[in-house]
């Protein structure tokens, strides 16, 4: 499997009136062509600060990536100018879909303009755009005319809306795209039929998806292998069907055991995502482990390849965890 | 108030609000001991002799037309700004928030009456309201007060019946009503707290503005009359003698600017760390 | 047609605000006055006239017939006589509107736009020197009594450096010829450069002392939209999709960042509507702030309630514009 990006050593602050927090620390994430990588974690976990630290679009003042690379056929997005990332990299080679669309598009203009603005530098002319599109807005079951592009964002529903941004997505025939919790601002019916589209528009293309999320059940639709994010550090890495048959990581295990149950029993982790301003030392899981030894609390673990392509990161790595 | 601590500190560290909350203190001490700050009391007695002299060490401030110090009159001034502005914010809070509260937890023909008439007097800017009121009784410093009253609690309802209006449909007064509150029990301790943060930060914009606007009616001859020595009655005064006497106006002037800059700024400060929805600061 | 259906239900709107004006001006009239005849008469009045003001307006009838013939009045566009200068006040307000509306407009929309602008600009340089500077005037803008910086910018540039004329609102004899009554107006129109300088530099100090708290205000508010549009989510997708900064900028935050003059409106209106009076008086400028404030001097009651319910009336359409402005803006507006 070809490299398309990787991310490495990636660490993010933010600064804010209680003191800086440690968003991302060390991240390690490596995504190979045409697959489908999610990331899961509970909110607050740096999840959605990853997603566009890979973009290089994290705000500025509070936030600030204080190390790592990303690097991407061939460059480091980091070190990229703001111009070449916007000629290159932004809306071309890499998309965005955002958790929210109605936050997302700027309420005083039609989404016909605001596609056109983003897609202006393309190289392509209006009415390519313009057929493209509507193509892709056939395939994703919305009405494929041009009276939806003079429409306005409110004047569409969650579902609709989501639907365009997926679109507007897929449209430069990107080589990847990050979905940041495209589905969660939308009803249960409505987010299986988009996941449904979503991930038949993507295998169609190829195209190599960095889908963020807190809803196991939904990683485990659309995606190849999982990622497990906690308090800013990979926990754990293993392809999907793995991962649901045998996760190691005791973070991931508590994860998997929080979903709903035949048995009835309501089971919980116990204790609190940490404080990010003054995180736990080494693994920052381990104020809540039950398995955690001295070591844990003075050294982060390393990411072990425990068996072929799966990877956790964990002190008691060496054993099965019972 | 252990519970405030974290609040007082994050004020503290904004300068300009405490600087303003420094000019306050200063304003009521001048206030309360004006009799011994002053270089003299004797303010309303006229010494033609000494009229529309400039600054000197005699009168920091100058003479007025009618040889009286200024200084002392700015000083004593200062007692009738803050009466003023006191009384007249006082008064439209107790008017203005219990009827926001009613109309905007009940949903009856009363609320819409309340409506409608703090509407009306919306649409009315607050000076030409006060002018008018105070034309039809004598003005005065008492007629400026009720004048100002009348026409600001308006603001204070509006500002409360939002918030009582989105509160009724919430879950948690359902809840507090579904376990048998009643309704006084639910706007008293329920509703009211929440509006307290809007209410704290509109009283002391509004000071300011009170301020500006009953010095207004004094220049324009709606309230305060001669020979008190309030600042906006001063400015009126003192128009007649430019442009040679221009202590006469500067120094009036710049103690309203003075004391409304105090109540912007430390406003500004309250709000910032009490409720920070509302910056507009955009920090 | 939303747009239309829009203005009609504001249009609408306005009507129970203007009975309310008129029940307000009533009851201040007949209500609130100890003797409302002494208010009519004028304190001047000996008890003959007074007996012809008390038949001549009914006040010896019963309250509601007293309303009656309040209202129909009101609607032949009889507000009464001005004690003040002997005229029709109705006549009297007719005719000094386009000095204040010219004055009043001048000044918004300069506020406005230069304000927008800045507004933008400290946004952009958040902490630089200038973003204090202005942040330092925008404080000090608000806080400042306009009759006092009348008078300061009357003694120092007027009277002091004899930059600008200190009262007026054009020499004696430059008058352009009359057309819409709008002296910038119509020494356009007709050509009359130096009637149009003449009446500008008239123009320049009141206007500037009317719109301070204006364009204090609006530098604040649109400092604050700009920054929070900064860091929006909408902003964010923007950029993250590799949306140039310029037209980040220049068209979508412009557009966010026009639309906050327009919601504050009434806060603006209300400024400068009651800023007229003084600002008016200050420098002799002959509109209906002018008026307004000499008449109070007078106790001239019939003139103070026609001014009262005038500036209604102007707060109430001026609203209503802005409220269309911000339909035309902001697509969001019409569908509420």
């Amino acid at each position: 499997m070809t490299e398309l990006i990787n991310v490495s050593a990636l660490s993010v602050h933010f600064d804010t009136d209680k003191g800086k927090v440690h968003a991302l620390d060390q991240v390690d994430l490596v995504l190979a062509k045409g697959e489908a990588v999610a990331i899961v974690g509970e909110s607050g976990s740096g999840k959605t600060t990853l997603g566009r630290a890979i973009l290089n679009v994290v705000p500025s003042p509070p936030g600030e990536i204080i190390k790592g690379r990303v690097m991407f056929q061939g460059e480091n997005i980091l070190q990229m100018s703001e111009d070449d990332c916007n000629a290159k990299i932004r809306g071309k080679l890499i998309t965005l879909i955002p958790q929210d669309p109605f936050a997302s598009a700027n309420p005083l203009f039609s989404i016909g303009t605001q596609l056109k603005d983003i897609f202006r530098s393309s190289g392509e002319g209006e009415k390519e755009m313009n057929l493209k599109l509507l193509s892709l807005f056939r395939q994703l079951q919305l009405p494929a005319d041009k009276s939806l592009l003079r429409k306005y964002p409110h004047e569409l529903s969650g579902g609709q809306l989501q639907r365009v941004m997926i679109a507007a997505s897929l449209l430069p025939n990107p080589a990847m795209i990050v979905a940041d919790e495209p589905t969660t601002s939308l009803d249960v019916t409505v987010e299986a039929q988009i996941l449904r589209l979503f991930r038949q528009a993507v295998m169609e293309r190829s195209v190599t998806v960095l889908y963020i999320t807190h809803n196991l059940a939904v990683a485990k639709k659309v995606s190849h292998r999982i990622v497990v994010l906690y308090a800013g550090q990979i926990m754990e890495s293993a392809p999907t069907e793995v991962f649901f048959r045998h996760t190691m990581h005791p973070y991931s295990r508590k994860l998997l055991g929080c979903l709903p149950n035949p048995d009835g029993a309501i089971r919980d982790i116990g204790g609190s995502i940490p404080n990010l301003i003054d995180p736990p030392k080494g693994c920052r899981f381990h104020p809540r482990c039950q398995y955690a030894e001295s070591r844990c609390s003075q050294e982060r673990p390393a990411l072990n390849e425990i068996e072929h392509r799966h990877w956790i990161s964990c002190h008691r790595s060496r054993f099965q965890v019972a | 108030m252990t519970s405030y601590m974290p609040w007082i500190r994050q004020f503290l560290r904004d300068r300009l609000a405490v600087f303003g909350l420094l000019i306050i203190l200063a304003l009521v001490l001048v206030a309360v001991f004006a009799p011994y700050l002053a270089p003299t009391t004797d303010i309303y007695s006229v010494h033609l002799s000494e009229r529309l002299q400039s600054p000197s060490a005699e009168h920091a401030f100058g003479t007025d037309n009618q040889g009286r110090d200024i200084l002392s009159r700015v000083i004593f001034g200062t007692r009738i700004t803050i009466l003023i502005a006191v009384i007249a914010v006082g008064a439209s809070l107790f008017i203005g928030v219990p009827l926001g509260l009613i109309a905007g937890y009940f949903d009856n023909w009363l609320s819409g009456i309340i409506q409608r008439i703090s509407d009306i007097f919306l649409s009315i800017p607050q000076l030409i309201l006060a002018i008018a009121i105070a034309a039809a009784l004598k003005p005065s410093i008492t007629t400026a007060i009720l004048a100002l009253s009348i026409t600001y609690w308006p603001w204070f309802s509006r500002l409360v019946f939002a918030q009582a209006r989105s509160l009724r449909v919430s879950t948690f007064i359902e809840a507090t009503r579904a376990l048998g509150a009643s309704n006084a029990r639910i706007i008293f301790l329920h509703v009211l707290p929440n509006v307290l943060t809007p209410i704290i930060i509109r009283s002391t914009i509004g000071m300011g503005y009170t301020i500006l606007t009953a010095a207004a009616l004094g220049f324009l001859g709606a309230g305060a009359q001669a020979p008190s020595p309030e600042w906006g009655l001063a400015l009126a005064e003192a128009r007649e003698f430019l442009p040679n006497a221009w202590w006469f106006a500067l120094f009036p002037g710049l103690a309203i600017f003075t004391v409304v800059m105090a109540f912007n700024m430390f406003g500004d400060g309250l709000r910032d760390v009490i409720d920070p929805r509302l910056r507009i600061s955009g920090k | 047609m939303k747009l239309t259906i829009y203005i009609a239900r504001r249009l609408i709107y306005v009507i129970p605000i203007l009975v309310g004006l008129i029940i307000i001006g009533f009851f201040l009239f007949y209500l609130i006055p100890a003797d409302p005849v002494r208010l009519i008469a004028g304190p001047y009045a000996d008890s003959e006239q007074i007996q012809m003001v008390k038949k001549q307006y009914g006040l010896d009838a019963p309250l509601y017939l007293q309303f009656l013939r309040y209202v129909l009045r009101f609607f032949k566009g009889d507000l009464g006589v001005s004690v003040y200068t002997s005229r029709p006040v109705m006549q009297e307000l007719v005719s000094r509107t386009p000095a204040t509306l010219e004055l009043a407009a001048i000044s918004l929309f300069g506020a406005i736009i230069l304000g927008t602008f800045i507004g933008i600009f400290v946004a952009l340089r958040r902490d630089s020197w200038a973003d204090h500077l202005f942040r330092a005037i925008t404080i000090g803008g608000l806080a400042v009594a306009s009759f006092w910086l009348a008078i300061l910018l009357q003694l120092y540039l007027g009277y002091e450096l004899d930059l600008f004329p200190i009262g007026g609102r054009i020499t004696a004899g430059m008058t352009p010829k009359h057309i819409t009554g709008f002296y910038l107006l119509d020494s356009l129109i007709t050509l009359d450069m130096k009637a149009f300088l003449n009446s500008f530099k008239h123009l320049a100090l009141p206007a500037i002392t009317l719109a301070l708290p204006c364009f204090a205000t609006i530098v604040r508010f649109v400092r604050g939209g700009v920054l929070d549009a900064l860091q929006s989510e909408y902003v964010l997708y923007e950029r993250a999709m590799g949306l140039s900064r310029n037209t980040l900028i220049y068209k979508y935050i412009l557009r966010n960042a026009m639309t906050v003059p327009v919601v504050q409106i009434g806060l603006l209106l209300g400024y400068t509507i009651a800023g007229t009076l003084v600002v008016e008086k200050v420098f002799s400028w002959p509109g209906i702030g002018n008026f307004a404030a000499s008449s109070i001097i007078m106790f001239d009651y019939n003139a103070v309630l026609g001014v009262t319910i005038w500036s209604g009336i102007a707060f109430c359409f001026g609203t209503l514009i802005a409220d269309v402005v911000l339909a035309l803006v902001d697509p969001r507006e019409v569908s509420k």
